[in-house]
């Protein structure tokens, strides 16, 4: 590890990052803060005072997202969507376009890992609808489906996955399926992380810890498949590695939250020898020090809307997310 | 410049919020307030005379913990995975700088390099995923300890030894406690690629568990944010491990374009054995009053043989939590109220390090 390893480069990554008009809390790290020699200087500024965003909000947003999340692993695994009961609330409902039952034949593996995300998701729309009660926004027009201009297949052109004007389906295959799923996971881990120091409930904050680590552990799963499924088939790994690199295009060039998963040379530091380098997977997304990224909720609106511009629908959510957080600045 | 006053009325804002069961929360370092201090959380003391006025504290019976308190904990859990992880790819254990601090520093037993690791023969993936987390843990180490700065508690006495039959180590006392293997059996996770597999089921989903059940005590927002972002790298880690198991342990198919691969069965039963072990060492009744769960293990497969049960989740699709409590009941192989044993056989460093009562 380099001398990045520290806790400064991180500190500023979350501040160069919290442009939302909702940044509460700064931390400003002096260089000299985390050196033996040892000065001052951790200063912190308040922020803005009030904090703009409820717990509702927060929570909503994270609700709008597992609506997307959760039909889709339900028609992949099942080949049906949520019941009407789980998709009610306030805002527009809207339906959900497309969806199919993937055919799973030459992976079983990869069909029981589709049950079990889609029920850890549909249970996370029912965790999140039971915490707001009356306050859930319904689930907005959802697009899941297969055409040249779906999102997933906006998506996979961005990504170089197919060429322009070509769909992809990622219901097609378990490796497709995989992929498709591979655009949603590492965005939720991201997604959590960077919302829950806006939430002031404990308990909500331990619950949306929570959720974010199942989210951690889905996206473990999809990207270790494909990483291993990568051997015979390389263009797995590279597919994932483009997505990743749409997704680091979309969200904005300052700052690179997303990582491939092709294996990298690392030179092992801080071990009683010195080492040489050494190839590692790139299963986990984590900054210098091991740390998962934090995206803003405009960023990841960035992502689930396929637009890099500001804006307030598109790509999987054709109408918009429902509730206070729907709208994105325009990504740098 | 420190602007020492505001950096502290921030906190006893945060702190006044904080009003949880846990109480009122002090950022007492342990030394004197000093501008120019090394670390935020070492200069954090006791030297009331630089605070500026605030709200008065509300007492609490109980002695409060800090965020310093629980980074050490998670520091020192670090310590125990980087090491098992360092030698167990590498060959060897972490640099000397790496384990200095306060409390008392203790060696590392047992440990080496899996001989498959060694000498490239074995699963190709299987290496590249070891060294992956190998890293990560070893980055986790220096970043907590950056965090903590002169707070940063040493490494403790850590045994990661199979041991003997007549003298077992840690790694033994837990496959014995799982029923891995007999009384009259040694399990050493250096032995070839599955056994390490194993050995790093032991941790992973601990530390899961560990990071969701700290994430409540942290009082900074900065820390919390860090606190969040390592339990994700646990959870992938975990994820990572579980699935690896999972398919090796089931096998796969032939399809048209690949061979099948034989199913390895005692990675599916030794998970589930493990993770049985575990939900017996930190107690197995549901805690009303305290909200602490019993149940809150669960191994790879689950009743249903068409579903996987990768991520251990409640009916809300969430992880659960352990108490520090419950953690070191787990990591001391002792599910009495007990300050040492297993994995730390001198106990840990600083103010937590007593496991809960639960045997």
């Amino acid at each position: 590890m380099t001398e990045s390893n520290h806790l400064i480069d991180a500190l500023d990554a979350r501040v160069e990052r919290r442009n939302d008009r909702r940044e509460f809390f700064k931390s400003v790290v002096g260089a000299a803060a985390m050196t033996a020699a040892g000065a001052t200087a951790m200063t912190l500024s308040t922020a803005a005072a009030a904090q703009s965003v409820t717990d509702a909000d927060v929570l909503n947003f994270a609700l709008n997202l597992e609506y997307l999340e959760a039909q889709f692993y339900s028609y992949a695994a099942y080949g049906t969507g949520l019941d009407n009961s789980l998709l009610t609330g306030t805002g527009t409902q809207g339906a959900v376009r497309g969806g199919t039952q993937v055919n799973f034949n030459f992976d079983p593996r990869v069909a029981e890992y589709a049950r079990e995300i889609a029920q850890d998701e549909i249970a996370h729309v029912r965790f999140l609808r039971t915490a707001l009660g009356s306050a859930a926004v319904a689930q907005p027009a959802i697009d899941v489906s297969v055409s040249p201009t779906s999102a997933f297949s906006v998506a996979a052109q961005a990504a170089g996955l197919v060429p322009a004007g070509t769909a992809f389906n990622p219901y097609s295959s378990p490796e497709n399926f995989l992929l498709g799923a591979f655009i949603f996971e590492d965005v939720g881990v991201t997604a959590y992380k960077g919302a829950a120091p806006l939430l002031t409930s404990k308990t909500y904050l331990e619950a949306a810890a929570g959720i974010l680590a199942v989210e951690a552990y889905h996206s473990a799963i999809v990207r270790t498949t494909l990483y291993a499924k990568g051997i015979a088939v390389p263009a797995l790994r590279t597919s994932a590695d483009a997505i990743s690199n749409a997704r680091d295009r979309l969200d904005g060039a300052t700052l690179d939250l997303d990582q491939g998963i092709s294996p990298l040379s690392q030179t092992p530091t801080n071990l009683s020898t010195t080492q040489a380098a050494v190839q590692a997977s790139n299963i986990v997304p984590l900054d210098a020090n091991g740390v998962a990224y934090s995206r803003s909720t405009s960023q990841v609106l960035n992502i689930v809307y396929l637009n890099g511009s500001a804006a307030s629908a598109g790509g999987f959510f054709p109408a918009g997310l429902n509730g206070t957080i729907r709208t994105s600045t325009t990504s740098s | 410049m420190t602007d020492i006053q505001t950096k502290l009325e921030i906190f006893d804002r945060i702190a006044t919020r904080r009003n949880e069961r846990r109480g009122f929360l002090r950022f007492a370092g342990g030394g004197a307030l000093a501008v120019g201090g090394a670390s935020l959380l070492a200069a954090c003391g006791n030297d009331d005379s630089d605070l500026a006025p605030g709200p008065t504290p509300t007492p609490t019976p109980a002695p409060a913990l800090n965020d310093a308190d629980v980074l050490n904990f998670a520091l020192q859990l670090e310590y125990l995975e980087a090491q098992f992880y360092a030698f167990a790819v590498f060959g060897v254990g972490l640099n000397a700088s790496l384990l200095t601090g306060t409390g008392t520093q203790g060696a590392v037993t047992g440990g080496r390099q899996v001989p498959e690791f060694a000498n490239g023969t074995g699963d190709a993936v299987i290496r590249e995923y070891a060294r992956e987390i190998a890293l990560d843990e070893i980055a986790h180490v220096a970043f907590l300890r950056s965090a903590l700065g002169t707070a940063a508690v040493a490494q403790p006495a850590i045994n990661i030894s199979a041991g003997t039959v007549a003298s077992p180590g840690s790694f033994t006392a837990a496959a014995r406690a799982a029923g891995l293997v007999t009384a009259n059996q040694i399990f050493d996770p250096y032995e070839n690629e599955n056994n390490f597999l194993l050995g790093a089921f032991i941790f992973e989903d601990v530390g899961v568990s560990a990071y969701k059940g700290a994430s409540v005590l942290i009082a900074n927002k900065t820390y919390l944010e860090a606190a969040a972002g390592i339990l994700a790298a646990e959870a992938y880690h975990a994820g990572l491990v579980r699935t690896v198991l999972y398919r090796r342990g089931l096998g796969t198919p032939a399809t048209p374009t690949t061979a099948a691969v034989a199913a390895v069965p005692a990675l599916i039963t030794g998970a589930n054995a493990i993770s049985n072990a575990r939900d017996s060492l930190d107690g197995t009744v549901t805690n009303t009053s305290t909200g602490v769960i019993g149940d809150d293990d669960q191994g790879i497969t689950g009743t249903d043989a068409n579903v996987s049960n990768i991520v251990p989740t409640d009916a809300n699709g969430i992880v659960y939590s352990r108490s520090a409590g419950q953690v070191l009941n787990i990591v001391y192989l002792n599910g009495a109220s007990v300050s040492s044993g297993g994995f730390f056989p001198a106990g840990l460093n600083g103010n937590i390090k007593t496991s809960a009562a639960n045997a």
